[in-house]
């Protein structure tokens, strides 16, 4: 017969790893529900921890080279995360329409997440537009297939004469080519971009104009002053 | 209820002079312990060396006291290390010091690794034979220990707390297997390795 109280009295043999591993689980789940223990046990850990610097002892030398070594090879636990809080302001369209605006969504602001971490200054402001653009209220959303594979995404807004690209299993080109995007319309296209298979955006393309139209082209490596091919992915940009 | 809330981690204290003590000196000072495994969780290989410049001693040297074989030792201290690299994320500073999630983590590797190479029945006989030598062993285990501070402490205990605290937390036994030692009821062990460690943490934290 276990009683609470008879549970609390074993903190001390917790703290010092007296206990056999079923006696272990069932304090750990006492601990759980037990602030007063928690708090207790705090401080008995810390008593612990003095006694074992109290028995430090040196280790062979070659063992710090093996652990450098090990560590160099051993991928980290990542942090634990609050869960993610709920995401207000998009248009409804956005929210009610078909499944391919979430993964696009997703998509952007997944890309967005990793590019604001690793480059903030210099593309925080370029991301602010993207989000910008995918969020605007008359913010419409085109897709379609890449001849040859993969496909494309363009959200554009015309309230923000800008458009947003991403693409999705592109092909992989020849080293010597490259996609390049334009924009489309009754004057000469005007070059956006270029991307390769393994960063397919998503791309601003700023100062819509009249162009009607987004399309990609694959191009020499670097790109091209204008459009060499047939476009092997296009989307009208509507209103 | 008359517990604080935080106990004073006992190398906070002043006066203490020893070279492995001065080395976790205030935990989240800058170069702290704890600042540094902050710092081993976003990948800093560099802070990992000045991480194992501190704890590689008190690791190896808590882990020998329990395993006894230097080769196994070195492994369990090894597989203590590359945890501390994996799961530096983890460390929650609320929750206590870094020294004590570090050795928290080493003293239970170290136990779990004696208690799974042993079956039950080894296990039993073992406290049967050692029925004379636990004297002995508390007895080295205090005479040998390197820090002043905790070894004064462990004077200031009752032989019972005393033999109770050691031939856990140094042998790594469990509290059953101290009282078979020990010729005491289970429920009289369990109760001076709690009273016994309340004594120790207000000995070490509230001495100046």
């Amino acid at each position: 017969m276990t009683t609470p109280h008879d549970t609390h009295a074993l903190v001390g043999a917790y703290a010092l790893d007296a206990l056999s591993d079923v006696e272990r689980r069932r304090f750990q789940d006492h601990l759980d529900g037990c602030d007063t223990c928690r708090n207790e046990l705090r401080g008995l850990r810390e008593t612990t921890a003095a006694m074992a610097f109290a028995a430090a002892q040196e280790p062979p030398a070659e063992l710090r080279d093996r652990v450098m070594e090990r560590i160099a090879g051993v991928r980290q636990v990542p942090p634990r995360v609050a869960p993610e809080p709920q995401r207000r302001g998009f248009p409804p369209w956005l929210l009610l329409t078909t499944a391919a605006a979430s993964v696009v969504l997703a998509l952007v602001l997944g890309v967005y997440a990793v590019v604001t971490q690793q480059r903030l200054d210099e593309t925080r402001a370029q991301n602010e537009r993207i989000a910008a653009v995918i969020t605007a209220p008359d913010a419409r959303l085109v897709q379609g297939p890449v001849t040859g594979g993969g496909s494309g995404t363009v959200v554009a807004a015309r309230s923000r004469d800008e458009a947003v690209v991403i693409m999705e299993g592109l092909p992989t080109l020849a080293s010597a080519k490259t996609y390049q995007l334009w924009l489309m319309g009754r004057q000469a296209p005007r070059s956006v971009g270029t991307m390769t298979a393994a960063d397919t955006g998503p791309v601003l393309a700023a100062g819509l104009g009249d162009a009607t139209e987004v399309g990609i082209t694959v191009e020499p490596e670097g790109g091209s002053p204008r459009p060499t091919g047939e476009p092997v992915f296009t989307a009208g940009l509507s209103g | 209820m008359s517990e604080p809330p935080t106990a004073r981690p006992w190398f906070r204290s002043r006066g203490i002079a020893q070279p492995p003590v001065a080395a976790v000196d205030e935990d989240h000072r800058a170069g702290g312990l704890g600042e540094l495994i902050e710092l081993v969780a976003r990948g800093d290989q560099a802070a990992f060396a000045r991480v194992y410049e501190q704890i590689s001693g008190p690791v190896y040297g808590t882990v020998m006291r329990v395993v006894r074989d230097p080769a196994q030792s070195e492994e369990v201290t090894q597989d203590v290390l590359v945890e501390v690299w994996r799961q530096a994320s983890r460390f929650d500073p609320s929750r206590g010091s870094a020294a004590a999630w570090v050795m928290t983590l080493a003293h239970r590797r170290a136990v779990d690794r004696v208690r799974s190479s042993q079956s039950a029945a080894d296990r039993e006989q073992r406290a049967a034979t050692r029925d004379r030598e636990h004297d002995h062993v508390a007895e080295e285990v205090e005479t040998r220990l390197e820090h002043e501070r905790v070894r004064r402490c462990l004077d200031g205990l009752t032989d019972l707390q005393r033999q109770s605290i050691s031939l856990a937390f140094y042998s790594g036994y469990t509290y059953r297997e101290v009282a078979e030692l020990l010729k005491v009821s289970v429920n009289t062990v369990k109760t001076r390795m709690r009273d016994g460690l309340i004594r120790m943490r207000d000995c070490l934290g509230v001495e100046r």
